[in-house]
């Protein structure tokens, strides 16, 4: 399994030019902002299109401007929550989760969403509208959706930066039981090195558009404390 | 009264129907000569009424584009008939509907239409379930306009159909008529019946603009 990546993207002012793999861990995407790391995700999920590159996922290409494959988002079976989560506020609770899996078929869709109703602690909510839960409530709607159609990877674009810091903590923990269940790559994007630290498998490092650093968090940044990177990382945090 | 109820609802249902796929193509799709198709559907909200008649009459008249073949074919022509009053009523309330929903599909969050996509759902059913829904406050409102101008509608109306009474003497020329005869009693009637239809008509698409159903 795992996801493998090469990217190549000019726009007006920036160039995106990444190429990473991570396998079934949970990786942090971590940089600046406006160093690429949003771009990087909308470009996986199919959302934007690189102008040149490859997605890989699962040993299947999503996307390859060599042979011409570029499989349209839906078609693309990843799990994406952004950082305004993007719940229907025209739809129930219950509703935004089974709008997850439109390809499961209606009773599996429903047995799905309850499993998910109760792994995220949603009972009783399922008729209320995004307006009428709290901040963290709609997190776990958000993931519940994502993950609906048992995605190949989960891809996270600073779902946290909203919430208040035991929330976050909170919600930290709801992500690694996810990819403890899951066994699926998962990749966060964040500004947060505390929550990079206590999250992180493997670190991918992001300045100006360009891979800086990749590895395990504890390898690149702890066991060598002179390493450049780590006064990067420690800038970055507080940008 | 009934004829100009019945002309502006049929209207009004071809214009739901037109105006808002026109609409959602106007503001989903990038292709060349996008602006231009809209100024297009939006000259009959600026020219005189009767020069848009007079394009009607062009078209659909007995010896006009589409008109003559369908005479040819069929020995019917929709020259001073109610139909043309609702054409002319569709086609100068047309834009009404593709401007407001127009604005109201751009104004939908592009994230929530991606989320739709990431979630596996195609273009088709994000435009149902996702674009539509959400933009349903500016296409009630649109549908609520365009239905007051057709009720209003009398230039084009008048050139294309005619003012044959029983026939195709909708309220706006029944007024012209009877004003022109002098009967003002019936004309007063008529006048506040259609401003007060025509207000509450406006109040009605702005507060659905504002609240949504």
């Amino acid at each position: 399994m795992g996801l493998s990546v090469r990217l190549k993207k000019k726009v007006k002012g920036f160039s995106l030019d990444v190429k990473w793999e991570i396998g079934d861990e949970l990786a942090v995407l971590f940089g600046y902002s406006g160093s690429g790391k949003s771009m990087t995700l909308q470009m996986i999920t199919g959302l934007l299109r690189p102008d040149e590159g490859f997605v890989c996922s699962g040993g299947k290409t999503c996307f390859d401007s060599s042979a011409g494959i570029d499989i349209p988002p839906q078609a693309r079976t990843f799990g994406y929550v952004c950082q305004d989560l993007a719940l229907f506020p025209h739809m129930t609770v219950i509703k935004n989760i089974l709008f997850g899996a439109p390809d499961v078929p209606k009773t599996e869709r429903l047995t799905r969403a309850r499993e998910m109703i109760n792994a995220f602690k949603l009972t009783g909510l399922e008729d209320r509208r995004p307006s009428e839960i709290s901040g963290g409530q709609k997190q776990r709607v958000a993931f519940a959706r994502a993950l609906m159609r048992h995605p190949e990877a989960l891809l996270l674009d600073e779902p946290f930066s909203a919430l208040d810091s035991p929330l976050r903590s909170e919600m930290g923990r709801i992500l690694r039981e996810i990819h403890e269940e899951f066994e699926i790559p998962v990749i966060l994007v964040t500004h947060d090195i505390s929550e990079a630290y206590a999250l992180a498998d493997r670190i991918i490092v992001y300045a100006d558009g360009r891979v800086a650093r990749t590895g395990p968090f504890h390898e690149l940044f702890r066991s060598n404390p002179g390493y450049e990177g780590e006064s990067f990382v420690r800038r970055a945090a507080y940008v | 009264m009934r004829l100009s109820l019945q002309v502006a609802s049929v209207a009004t249902v071809f214009v739901i129907l037109a105006g808002t796929a026109i609409a959602y193509v106007l503001a989903r799709k990038e292709f060349r000569g996008r602006e231009l198709l809209d100024v297009l559907f939006t000259l009959p909200l600026v020219l005189p009424p009767t020069v848009t008649g007079y394009y009607l009459i062009m078209v659909f008249g007995r010896n006009g584009l589409i008109g003559k073949m369908i005479y040819e074919w069929t020995g019917f022509t929709i020259m001073f008939t109610w139909y043309a009053a609702a054409l002319a009523s569709f086609v100068v309330s047309l834009p009404l509907m593709i401007k407001t929903t127009r604005a109201s599909i751009e104004s939908v969050d592009r994230n929530l239409i991606n989320a739709a996509y990431t979630s596996g759902h195609g273009e088709a059913e994000t435009a149902l379930r996702v674009i539509l829904p959400l933009a349903s406050k500016g296409i009630i409102a649109g549908a609520v306009l365009s239905f007051a101008r057709a009720m209003g509608e009398f230039g084009a109306t008048l050139m294309l159909a005619g003012d044959i009474p029983g026939r195709t003497d909708t309220m706006p020329l029944a007024i012209y008529s009877v004003a022109s005869s002098g009967e003002w009693t019936q004309a007063h009637a008529m006048v506040i019946l259609l401003t007060v239809m025509s207000g509450g008509f406006l109040y009605m698409a702005g507060t659905f603009s504002k609240r949504g159903v």
